[in-house]
Formats: C-alpha cells, sequence, structure tokens
C-alpha cells in the first residue's frame, strides 16, 4: 500500500532534494509544502506546492503506470482546498501534460523542458475579461510593463516616449504584491503621473505575466542569476495571449546596464519578438542612469531630498503621504532586498 | 468458518465491486487504517452505497471500523448496520468497547487484538457471547513492547499459543495475524504453518496474492477429510449415542466436528 | 467555496460542488460517449433528492459506477452543508 507523507523534518526535506538530483530536477527555493509517497519503506514518488504553483513532480520509473502523479495532485488538491485557493497552476515536465489535462487542467504554454497548466480558470477568458473591465478598443497599440517600484522619472520618461510614437499605450503595473511598495500604491502612483496622457490606459498584469507563476525567478534576489528557460515561458505568455488578445504590436522596454537579470530578460524577449520589441535608452540624471532601487536605496538612507530628484511628482507626494510614510519605516527598518 | 480474511480498502471503488475475485473466503472492507483522517466520511458513503446496490453470497463480508475513541465509531455504526453484512471487525478492542458494539448491533463481531493490555484480559473478550473470532494484530502489538518483528515470528509464540488455547476453551474462531511481505511467498507458507501448528484456524491477508497459501495451509488435510468421512459413514448405522470406531470412542461432538469439516471440504471444493 | 470528493484513480470519479446561480452539470468522462447521459441522470437525481438547485457541479470521471457517482456526490453535498454551518 503506498501511503503518502508531509514533508516535516530537515532530513526528509534532504532526502527529497536528493531524490530529484538524481533525475535531474531541482527542488525550488519558494517551496511551502512537499510529500513524499512511500511503498512501505521506499520512496517512491513526490510533489510540491510552492502557494497556487505544484511543482517538481516526479513519480519513480517502475511505478509510473500506477496514478501515482493523480494521487498526489488529489492530495495537494485538497490542500490548495483547505487554503481557499481555488485558482491553481502546475509545473511540469511536457510529458506528463496529458495525465494533468485528465485532472480538466488546461495547458498555457510549452517549452523544450516545460508546461504550465491552470485548474478552474482560463487565460483566454481571464484576459478578455481584463479587457472588457477596462475597455480596450481592438485597434493596433503598444504597451510597457513595469513593476515601478516605486515609479521613477526613468518610468515616466519611458511611458512619455512610448505614449509619443503610439496611438494608443497600455501601461501593465505587475499585480504580484513581492515588492517593498505594494500593488495598490504602485498602480495609483502610475495613474497619477500618467493623468496628462490621453492615450495611455494602467491595466494590472494579472497572474499571468512577470507574477510568481510565470516568472519565479524574477521575485529572487539579484545573486540569484536566472536562466534563459526560467524567461522563456513569461515570453511565451505574452506572445500567446497578451499580444493577441490585447492587439499589441509593439512593447518599449527601458534599456537596463546595471541589472544582468532583466537585462537577461531584455534580450530574451528581443529573440523571441525581434522588431515588435523596441529599447529606450535609459534616462540619466547627472549621469547616472535613475533606477527604483536607486530611490529606495535612498529612502533607506532617508535622503528624500535626493529622491525628489528622480521621481515624478506623484511619487513624491505619496511618499509625504501617511501612507507612503508607512512604508519608508518599512524600508528603512529592514535590510534591502532587491524588490 | 473462512480460512482467508482479506483486507481491501474502504475507500476504492476498484477494489470493491471487485470483491469476489480474490478467493478470499472473507473480506474485510476496511474503514479504519488503510483511510485516512480526511477521506472517513468518503469511504462511510462509498461502502454505504457499495452494499446497498450489491449483495453477495460468497465471500462474507465484515467492515472493519474505526475503534471506540475516534469520532467515527459511532457513525460507521449508524450508517453501516442496516445494511448487509456479516458481521464487524472492532479494532482496538476491549471487552468494554465491545460491549457497546454489541449493544448496538446484532451482527457478529470480530475483536482485533492488538494491544498489550487486550492481550492480557483476552479471554473476557473471547467469552462475550457475539464474539465470534478474535483476530491479532501483531504488528501494533509489537510497537507498543517496542520489540522487532522477526521472520520467524518467534516473538509472538506466546500470544498466539495464549489465543489458541481461549478460543478453543470457547469454541471462538481464531484469525491469525497477517504477513507483511507481499512477494515473499515461501516465507508466507512457513509463516501460516507456524500459526497453525500453535493452534491458529485462519489468517487474515493485507496482498491479496497471498490468498492461495493462506487457503492451502488452512484448508483440511486429506488425512482430516478420509477421517471425517469414516466417521459419518459409521454414524449412520448408529442413530443414537456413542459408538466405537476403530477402538476409539466416538460421541456426539466428534460427530459434529466431523459434519462441519465435512461441510467446510465442500465449501472450499476439497471433494 | 468549492468542496470535492472522490479521487482520480480509476472506477472512481472527483465530484467538485460550487455555489451557482442555477444548475449546472459538467460532465467530463472517459466513457462519456456511452454513458454521459446516465451519468447526468444518476447527478440530476441525486440534487434533487437533495432540493439542490443553485449549483455548479464538476465531475471528473474515470470509470466510475452509478453507485460510486452516487456516493461521491452525497459526500460532497454533506460537506458543503457542513462548512455552511
Amino acid at each position: 500500500m503506498f501511503q503518502i507523507k508531509e514533508v516535516l523534518l530537515e532530513e526528509e526535506k534532504a532526502k527529497v532534494i536528493h531524490f530529484l538530483h538524481e533525475n535531474n530536477l531541482d527542488y525550488e527555493t519558494d517551496i511551502d509544502y512537499t510529500i513524499m509517497v512511500y511503498d512501505e519503506d521506499e520512496l517512491i514518488a513526490t510533489a510540491s506546492l510552492a502557494r497556487n504553483v505544484m511543482k517538481c513532480f516526479l513519480v519513480k520509473k517502475s511505478y509510473q503506470d500506477q496514478n501515482i502523479t493523480g494521487r498526489m495532485f488529489r492530495h495537494l488538491e485538497t490542500i490548495l482546498e483547505a487554503r481557499s485557493i481555488e485558482h491553481f497552476f502546475v509545473y511540469t515536465d511536457p510529458t506528463n501534460a496529458d495525465i494533468f489535462e485528465s485532472f480538466n487542467m488546461n495547458v498555457i504554454v510549452e517549452t523544450m523542458n516545460t508546461v504550465l497548466l491552470e485548474g478552474n480558470k482560463n487565460i483566454n477568458q481571464v484576459l478578455h475579461l481584463l479587457k472588457k473591465e477596462y475597455d480596450i478598443s481592438d485597434a493596433k497599440k503598444s504597451a510597457v510593463i513595469i513593476n515601478a517600484n516605486p515609479m521613477t522619472l526613468g518610468h515616466m520618461y519611458l511611458i512619455e516616449k512610448a505614449a509619443l510614437e503610439s496611438e494608443e499605450l497600455l501601461v501593465f503595473v505587475v499585480s504580484e504584491d513581492a515588492s517593498s511598495f505594494p500593488f495598490e500604491d504602485r498602480f495609483m502612483i502610475i495613474k497619477n503621473a500618467t493623468e496628462h496622457l490621453h492615450n495611455v490606459t494602467v491595466l494590472p498584469t494579472s497572474n499571468y505575466l512577470v507574477s510568481k507563476i510565470t516568472f519565479p525567478k524574477y521575485f529572487l534576489k539579484e545573486d540569484q542569476l536566472i536562466k534563459d528557460e526560467q524567461t522563456l515561458i513569461d515570453v511565451l505568455v505574452y506572445k500567446e495571449y497578451f499580444v493577441p488578445i490585447f492587439k499589441i504590436n509593439k512593447r518599449y522596454l527601458g534599456k537596463e546596464p546595471y541589472s544582468y537579470n532583466t537585462n537577461k530578460y531584455n534580450e530574451i524577449l528581443q529573440s523571441h519578438l525581434g522588431n515588435h520589441i523596441k529599447v529606450i535608452e535609459r534616462k540619466e540624471s547627472d549621469n547616472k542612469p535613475i533606477s527604483a532601487s536607486l530611490v529606495r536605496k535612498l529612502i533607506k538612507r532617508n535622503n528624500l531630498e535626493k529622491v525628489k530628484k528622480y521621481v515624478p511628482k506623484a511619487t513624491y507626494d505619496y511618499l509625504q503621504s501617511t501612507r507612503g510614510q508607512k512604508i519608508i519605516e518599512q524600508i528603512q527598518s529592514k535590510t534591502l532586498r532587491r524588490h | 468458518m473462512s480460512r482467508s480474511f482479506l483486507f481491501l480498502p474502504g475507500n476504492n471503488p476498484g477494489s470493491l465491486q471487485n470483491l469476489d475475485i480474490f478467493n478470499a473466503d472473507s473480506i474485510i472492507i476496511d474503514l479504519e487504517d488503510s483511510v485516512t483522517f480526511d477521506t472517513k466520511d468518503e469511504a462511510r458513503d462509498l461502502v454505504y452505497h457499495f452494499l446497498s446496490k450489491f449483495m453477495f453470497k460468497t465471500p462474507s463480508i465484515y467492515l472493519r471500523i474505526n475503534d471506540i475513541s475516534t469520532p467515527f465509531f459511532n457513525d460507521d455504526i449508524d450508517v453501516l448496520d442496516s445494511l448487509e453484512f456479516k458481521g464487524y471487525v472492532l479494532p482496538k478492542a476491549t471487552k468494554e468497547s465491545v460491549i457497546s458494539l454489541s449493544k448496538k448491533t446484532d451482527k457478529s463481531i470480530i475483536a482485533l487484538l492488538e494491544t498489550p493490555m487486550s492481550l492480557v484480559k483476552s479471554e473476557a473478550i473471547i467469552s462475550l457471547k457475539q464474539v465470534d473470532a478474535v483476530l491479532l494484530g501483531a504488528e501494533d502489538l509489537t510497537t507498543a513492547m517496542k520489540i522487532e518483528s522477526t521472520v520467524s515470528r518467534q516473538e509472538i509464540t506466546y500470544v498466539r499459543s495464549k489465543l489458541a488455547l481461549e478460543c478453543a476453551a470457547h469454541e471462538t474462531l481464531f484469525i491469525d495475524t497477517p504477513y507483511t511481505d507481499k512477494d515473499d511467498l515461501a516465507q508466507l507458507k512457513n509463516d501460516c504453518l507456524q500459526a497453525k501448528i500453535l493452534g491458529a484456524n485462519a489468517k487474515s491477508i493485507i496482498h491479496p496474492n497471498h490468498v492461495d497459501v493462506v487457503n492451502t495451509v488452512f484448508s483440511p488435510t486429506t488425512h482430516q477429510i478420509a477421517n471425517a468421512k469414516r466417521i459419518l459413514k459409521k454414524a449412520e448405522t448408529h442413530q443414537k449415542g456413542a459408538f466405537n470406531l476403530d477402538g476409539k470412542m466416538i460421541d456426539k461432538p466428534i460427530i459434529n466436528r466431523a459434519k462441519n469439516l465435512i461441510a467446510q471440504a465442500k465449501k472450499y471444493q476439497l471433494l | 467555496m468549492n468542496v470535492s470528493a472522490g479521487s482520480y484513480e480509476s472506477n472512481d470519479c472527483l465530484i467538485t460542488l460550487e455555489p451557482a446561480a442555477e444548475l449546472e452539470c459538467i460532465i467530463h468522462s472517459v466513457v462519456k460517449e456511452q454513458f454521459g447521459e446516465q451519468i447526468e441522470l444518476v447527478l440530476k437525481q441525486t440534487l434533487a433528492g437533495h432540493n439542490i438547485t443553485h449549483v455548479k457541479l464538476v465531475i471528473n470521471d474515470k470509470g466510475a459506477l452509478d453507485y460510486t457517482i452516487k456516493a461521491r456526490l452525497e459526500t460532497a453535498i454533506r460537506r458543503m452543508r457542513d462548512l455552511d454551518e
């Protein structure tokens, strides 16, 4: 009889990691729940959850026709139910896609090594709903996708330049709440800062772009270098869903000379989307490129006068508000992270 | 009278609806250990609908319910007792829990003895009227006693002998503990023979591939069958009282035992 | 809130219930061609037996017989009601 056990001890985790490594798989750092399947005393399978993403599925070769994946999937589903999470995702090897499709999951995108599926929702429906909610037309348009943590004059420059060159511009703000500044606040600042630009619409990226689902590595610390494969899912989701649904024919990027990871992401976007991508030179101030991380460093050092030089009025006003003051306190009390 | 009692997981429709293909004399549908805590209700509903829908003449069907200390004990009985099945297997049985169960049902009870205290007080349990059989749960027992299971199972020699003696005294069936290694059929056979030598009448099973070995070991031997036939033949001509056969006194209890043995042999298609 | 009962084992099915404006049954089955109507009948009768009319039901069937479908649905219904209390 097979028994499913959850990983509780460090030595159990080490055992799972070893089991994954033997099969050329990695245990990912954002995992918050892992199960092991035993046949008597033998570890024969494992799977994990990172919030609403199921990943790191592995079943020993000799057990692969016994629906162990189905049992693990069902177990993780009940965990998600208990956490009141409805919309969820699966990362797995493309050869497993059939199995998960038989549990009513839908394939979102597939690369050579990975397939991303979702359950209980459908990306097409979600994006069409978003399009309707923000009253987006079917005309050709441009897009900018920014986290803006917080918004700087560099972002402002990118948006203004793109807006000037386009009939219509969509500014997608990264919805994932993994940054110093909460999504709601980042979103509001950008809305206020772009009020005077009549062809600009500000909207959220939803779960599907630059999120912990499509691009988990984006939210890791700068010292962890990303590989091409890890950005590819995000690029493909953009290309296969955002581009056709929102009728985007140009995406503007700010040049990133100092962030290895952002630069890498930009390179991969360019290699997959070619002319669709337009890179704008980075806005400089006193010969120094303006970046959100520079602004956060200045906030950390409590140098708000200098911050004023690098951010639009909307950001500065926000930082003066009670809400902004609270975030400033938080940033100053924490050791500095990338986001 | 069964030789083999096969446990099947109660929350698995695939094995429930095939319970008659395993050749076991009795099936124990399990709602306890093989069913996880959060699927107890699923299993109970499934077994309810399964037994409402299907009837079986053979094999005999027992339900292993959850023990009296759990919140599931009462639900299991309340929901399932009205259905057609032979009896209950009561885990972690004590005299008190068997009495509690017998107040709620008229069905047969197999007491599962698996704690040190239940083995100390086993005779009080075996002597209860509704207890038709006891089942030795050696895995839990040895774990509680902090002793290792050995292949030869010498660590349970005493409890096997104790139960065999007490069951014989109360004419109760003694069902031996299951053998846990799925693939070692040779050692399974040794284990069955050892239990039989000490006085077990049947064996419980957790791997369906063990059924044939268990049935073979616990079947009446050809020698026993031949002997019983001779007793019954001679009894035909002696309508009343005791008689002499080959220099031995044959009385009513011996004739009855011979009848049972022949009935068993017929049932197992050994005649 | 969703509730569910069952599994993806063969001969079993997984049923999910979700409050909805009206009754909706979505059937995914390996034997939908032959048994889709039968499955729907069992589901609708069982729901009607509990006077349930406002629910979205999704069944992922792996070849379950009627008694299994009924049992899984009964469990899901009880779980839904336990959640409401």
